[in-house]
């Protein structure tokens, strides 16, 4: 398996999708927009085509549209007294519509975007690669590294402003990484399925752990075996790498939720024997 | 010279999409004084304490945090902001730890790793609300007393001079309240300022140096606690006397003893 180049850059490109989804993900979920990926993903579908119409790589121009409809849900939600639910679903629409027309006056139709709806990752170029190397590198970087602060926001953002926190900034730098996110996962499972990698390896993760950190580590570990060992079965199952990643990740879940419902009812019994909690109603 | 007041609220008068809600306000916090703001449901406390704390803009007047205008403010280490209906759980499970080590973010430099200095504070923070031996749990399996407790902590970690809490006592069992009282004296013994907004002080009562009273926006009262209670002001306090009754309802299902 490992002799085909097609198989080695799917592989690779599978690695930083497992990586870089879980890691944006965690803070999505903390700041209850679990969506939001999904949202990004149907404005990427824009970007797309753009690069089709103008022959340009499409994860550059997916990359940049993107980014400007991240920045764009963040400004409604802050600024236009709409609701979050009701940005996303403005940019949902809009997203999609404006994929397909601009396919349209390529001169496509919208069945070329199914291999960037649900991922074409044997078919992955060098450039493509490298891309996505860069980008996930740049992803991990700014998550990690600016960790305090992002868990700040996405915890309390009162809290975070007023101990000067520039809460709008990082909002807005969370959504455009969610971009990034989508874009570098584009290719692997698809515009339709990455936010199921931002969220259900979180999701599973947080079953088990206690602590932010190990979520975040937890979840990292988790999309980076469900994307690998998707891609390897996808290979042997001869099915269709996104989907077959999706699959296995909610596999996980639901083989972790019985022994995270056994863990949590275990700590609430040694949580009530303290003392003092006993006093409170 | 002395220094100057932690929170100087000088006839401010805020208003809320188009409408009035606090209306040219006064109100001191002096160095090491124990404030309290008090009011019913409505009277624009929380819009007072989130205008001082620079979190909303106001329209006249002016507010003063240690000396600076609010929106020149930059010392946000010296503030310890406790929000209203603050609560410990987001979406994803953090240890009690986590959320008051985001109480030293105005402390820490733009990147790098927690500093010996900043799990110490954490760890006295935590000590101080007497939750240290729940430090590395989920603050989600706290009660609704201890996750304010922890709110309050995450407040102090940062070393602040300035505790700035809207209702910590909301929802807070008895025992947390006397938790609270022990701590909120040694603050003021070591020299920190409280501002607190409360619809009972409860077990706390005994340490209020000064009561703000607002009603419809405006303050109505300032001074002793117990001065409120005694004297003909009684019929504002909204836990005392009886309920004013707006025109147009009638008694029916109403208690009358």
């Amino acid at each position: 398996m490992l002799s085909f180049q097609f198989m080695q850059y799917a592989l690779l490109a599978a690695l930083m999708t497992g990586m870089t989804t879980p890691a944006i993900g965690t803070y999505l979920v903390q700041r209850r927009l679990a969506l939001l990926g999904d949202g990004i993903g149907h404005i990427a579908l824009t970007g797309v085509a753009l690069g089709v119409l103008t022959h340009t790589t499409p994860i550059i121009t997916a990359v940049i549209v993107s980014s400007i409809g991240a920045i764009a849900i963040e400004l409604l939600r802050a600024y236009g007294h709409t609701s979050g639910d009701v940005a996303l679903a403005l940019l949902f629409y809009g997203g999609i519509a404006g994929g397909v027309l601009l396919i349209n006056l390529a001169g496509g139709t919208a069945a070329q975007l199914n291999g960037y709806l649900f991922g074409a990752i044997t078919t992955i170029s060098s450039t493509d690669l490298l891309l996505v190397l860069v980008l996930a590198v740049v992803i991990l970087v700014v998550a990690l590294g600016l960790a305090p602060q992002l868990f700040a926001v996405c915890q309390d953002e009162e809290h975070a402003r007023v101990s000067g926190v520039p809460v709008r900034l990082y909002s807005i730098l969370i959504a455009v990484l969610a971009a990034v996110t989508v874009t570098v996962a584009m290719r692997t499972v698809g515009l339709l399925l990455v936010s199921a990698l931002m969220v259900v390896p979180v999701a599973t993760a947080q079953q088990l752990t206690r602590s932010f950190k190990t979520t975040v580590a937890l979840a990292m570990a988790i999309g980076t075996v469900a994307a690998v060992a998707g891609v390897t079965t996808s290979y042997f199952a001869n099915t269709q790498p996104g989907p077959t990643i999706v699959v296995l990740a909610l596999g996980v879940f639901v083989l972790v939720t019985p022994i995270g419902t056994m863990l949590r009812s275990r700590r609430n019994r040694r949580a009530a024997a303290y003392p003092e909690s006993r006093l409170d109603v | 010279m002395t220094a100057p007041d932690p929170v100087a609220i000088r006839d401010v008068s805020i208003a809320l999409a188009g409408r009035p809600v606090v209306r040219r306000a006064d109100l001191t916090v002096g160095t090491g004084a124990f404030v309290a703001l008090l009011g019913s449901n409505g009277s624009g406390k929380s819009t007072l304490m989130r205008a001082a704390v620079g979190l909303i803009p106001y329209q006249s007047g002016s507010i003063e945090l240690f000396g600076t205008p609010v929106a020149d403010f930059t010392e946000r280490q010296r503030i310890g902001y406790v929000p209203q209906k603050s609560s410990a759980v987001a979406g994803v499970p953090s240890t009690i730890r986590e959320v008051v080590m985001s109480g030293r973010l105005a402390r820490r430099p733009f990147i790098g790793l927690a500093t010996r200095a900043d799990r110490k504070a954490v760890d006295d923070a935590i000590e101080l609300v007497g939750l240290a031996d729940r430090a590395r749990d989920s603050a989600a399996l706290l009660s609704g007393g201890q996750q304010q407790r922890v709110m309050i902590a995450r407040g102090l970690a940062g070393g602040c001079d300035l505790l700035v809490m809207d209702e910590p006592l909301a929802g807070v069992d008895q025992h947390s309240q006397e938790v609270l009282a022990v701590l909120f004296q040694k603050l003021l013994d070591s020299g920190t300022s409280i501002w607190m907004i409360a619809h009972e002080l409860g077990t706390l009562r005994h340490l209020i140096d000064q009561a703000v009273v607002l009603q419809d926006g405006q303050v109505v009262y300032t001074g002793s606690e117990a001065g409120y209670v005694d004297d003909h002001h009684a019929d504002h306090h909204p836990h005392l006397g009886s309920p004013t009754r707006q025109p147009g309802v009638t008694t029916e299902g109403v208690w009358n003893p």
